[in-house]
């Protein structure tokens, strides 16, 4: 119940912590509001999946975070630089936003790929985002030292109380009309993940250097 | 074609030098109060000539366009003045205040930098969206004087447009002058989908500046930090960011636009832009295209700076949503089918001094404290070796 208190309490940040990624996301698939509720469902699986991963963490490394060293730096920074390439494939490989028409078939085809789980993906690699309300759930799991299925439950509950936050926004799917829209989605996307990039960088650059 | 267009058309522009005289004595008047702010003129030496060269210059450019029916040209004058007037004001300052023109992370986040129009977009939507107000910009000086730079910024909004980065804002003016330097554009052609950029950008900063609670765009991403203010290089996440901010500042206001002929950075980059243009759908003001004059010759399309006319738009008689009102496809249309137009009124050239007058004023008034302090700066280092006043 803490937990889901917890999520409750804070998941309006955990609302603006997702939506520089979803907001274009659904903007940038031009889907009804019915799809992009299938894709929210995805999404929040993947998210679901980080917070657990988050979850078995806070039970078996304890005073992980605090301790601000390399590994835990590398830890944050990889996910942060696969998000970010994923967030730039995903924004411009559309004829919209195409950055080169590449004439490879590899090339091509990678355009061409669209995988069913992306929005999964996208979720869980923001679920690993280190967010102020998610830090708080970890130092509440980490300081009360319960077994690992009082932490899976905790964060399970947390992110039940922060997802409630998430449901209104597949309505934006009610915007979606014309390309100008979609093409800015996709370029906001694109922007989205250059942002993500540079703080993966910072992350592995202090990781290092901390090594 | 219409029948209009098989007309010899003769458009007189006001040539008649004590017309533009009479049409030139307002603004002579208002500059006058506007400058001294009611205060008088200042009494220093160095003070009064910065005033008198500002208020010359400032009257004489009105008086050109009156004279001449050209706008851009002579509004460009003034506006890249002002652009490095200001960049040479606001270093001044900072030497002065701070003792350089290093910022760390903290003075940014602690507000401790001077309030910038940049940010207006990052303050107002996330106040709305959180309720939280982000200001990346010193409050110092009270509430108030914040409050009095939004009330401006609405007002010049409802009357200008987006026209608020042709004849207010003071870095336009920089990528404006360097599109100015070559004769003619090289062949590199920019594909139009990169005029969608700018709305993005705005989208990712308000929701990043709502998310972090803190003004994204200032720390990673605004070009101008090149010219203004900096960090010191004593992190490699700092070494990140300037590089960020030079490759941005070389990339969109130097090179591409002496390459094109175009401001890249305000058409393809700039998320105040972006906002801005979308006040244009409520300012009073606009440029519209009389498709019976019109030739199609496309020579709109290929000056405007900011892209913001293409053969679509053309066909319906309108610019993009991203018109700035500049003035430059007027002055090049051969068969003059652009007009300045005041929404509610006839297609008529006369109505351009309906626009030209309170935008001409907002330019005159807004960038002539800053001129003014630029050029007394330039004079002190000239006769005491120093720009530092006091
Ligand atoms: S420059 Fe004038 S005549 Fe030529 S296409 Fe533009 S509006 Fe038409
Ligand atoms: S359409 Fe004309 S007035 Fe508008 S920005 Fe382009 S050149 Fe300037």
């Amino acid at each position: 119940m803490k937990g889901f208190l917890l999520g409750l309490s804070n998941g309006v940040v955990c609302l603006t912590y997702c939506a520089p990624v979803l907001v274009p996301y659904f903007l940038s698939d031009g889907k009804n509001a019915g799809h992009n509720y299938k894709e929210l469902f995805k999404f929040l699986a993947g998210r679901l999946s980080g917070y657990l991963l988050f979850g078995i963490l806070a039970w078996r490394a304890g005073r992980f975070l605090p301790q601000n060293t390399s590994g835990e730096s590398v830890f944050f920074g990889v996910p942060y630089l696969i998000f970010a390439g994923l967030l730039l494939w995903y924004g411009f490989r559309n004829k919209e936003t195409r950055l080169c028409m590449g004439k490879s078939l590899w090339f091509q085809k990678l355009n061409q790929w669209s995988p069913q789980w992306i929005a999964f993906f996208f979720g869980l690699l923001t679920g690993l985002n280190l967010c102020p309300p998610l830090l708080l759930a970890f130092t509440d799991v980490t300081l009360s030292g319960g077994d690992l299925w009082h932490s899976l439950w905790f964060f399970f509950s947390f992110f039940a109380g922060t997802a409630v936050y998430l449901l209104p926004l597949p309505v934006l799917g009610i915007f979606n009309q014309g390309v100008t829209l979609k093409t800015i989605a996709r370029f906001a996307m694109g922007v989205t993940g250059l942002y993500y990039g540079f703080l993966g960088l910072i992350y592995l650059i202090r990781g290092v250097q901390l090594r | 074609m219409s029948v209009l267009a098989d007309k010899p058309v003769t458009i007189r522009p006001i040539k008649n030098f004590i017309k533009s005289v009479l049409l030139t004595l307002p603004m002579l008047l208002l500059t006058l109060v506007l400058l001294t702010g009611g205060a008088g003129f200042p009494t220093d030496v160095l003070g009064l000539i910065s005033f008198a060269i500002n208020y010359l210059l400032v009257n004489s450019l009105f008086f050109m366009m009156i004279y001449t029916g050209r706008t851009d040209s002579y509004r460009a004058v003034l506006f890249v003045f002002f652009a490095v007037c200001f960049i040479i004001f606001f270093i001044g300052n900072l030497l002065e205040v701070r003792g350089s023109m290093l910022l760390s992370r903290e003075n940014l986040f602690k507000g401790e930098t001077p309030f910038c129009h940049m940010v207006i977009p990052m303050a107002i939507i996330p106040a709305v969206l959180t309720r939280t107000i982000i200001f990346p910009g010193s409050l110092l000086n009270g509430f108030a004087a914040v409050a009095t730079m939004l009330i401006i910024w609405f007002g010049a909004s409802l009357i200008l447009g987006r026209g608020f980065c042709s004849w207010g804002c003071f870095y336009g003016g920089l990528e404006d002058g360097i599109s100015r330097l070559r004769r003619k554009p090289s062949r590199l052609k920019i594909d139009l989908k990169w005029r969608y950029l700018p709305f993005a950008v705005l989208l990712f900063i308000v929701l990043t500046s709502a998310a972090t609670l803190s003004p994204t765009y200032c720390a990673w991403l605004c070009p101008f930090k090149a010219v203004t203010e900096f960090e010191p290089l004593s992190s490699w996440p700092a070494l990140i960011f300037t590089v960020v901010f030079f490759s941005l500042f070389l990339g969109l206001v130097i090179i591409l636009p002496f390459l094109t002929r175009r401001r890249t950075q305000c058409g393809l980059f700039c998320p105040f832009g972006a906002f801005q243009s979308l006040t244009n759908k409520i300012c009073s003001s606009e440029v519209r295209i009389d498709p019976g004059r019109c030739i199609n010759c496309g020579r709109c399309i290929e000056v405007c700076p900011t892209f913001s006319m293409d053969r679509d738009s053309l066909a319906k008689g309108k610019t993009t949503i991203t018109c700035c009102k500049c003035g430059k496809c007027i002055d090049h249309c051969p068969r003059k089918a652009i007009y300045y137009h005041t929404k509610g009124t006839p297609l008529h050239h006369k109505t351009r001094l309906l626009f030209l007058y309170p935008a001409f004023l907002f330019l005159a008034t807004f960038s002539g404290g800053i001129i003014q302090k630029a050029i007394h700066r330039v004079l002190l280092l000239v006769t005491t070796g120093s720009m530092l006043i006091g």
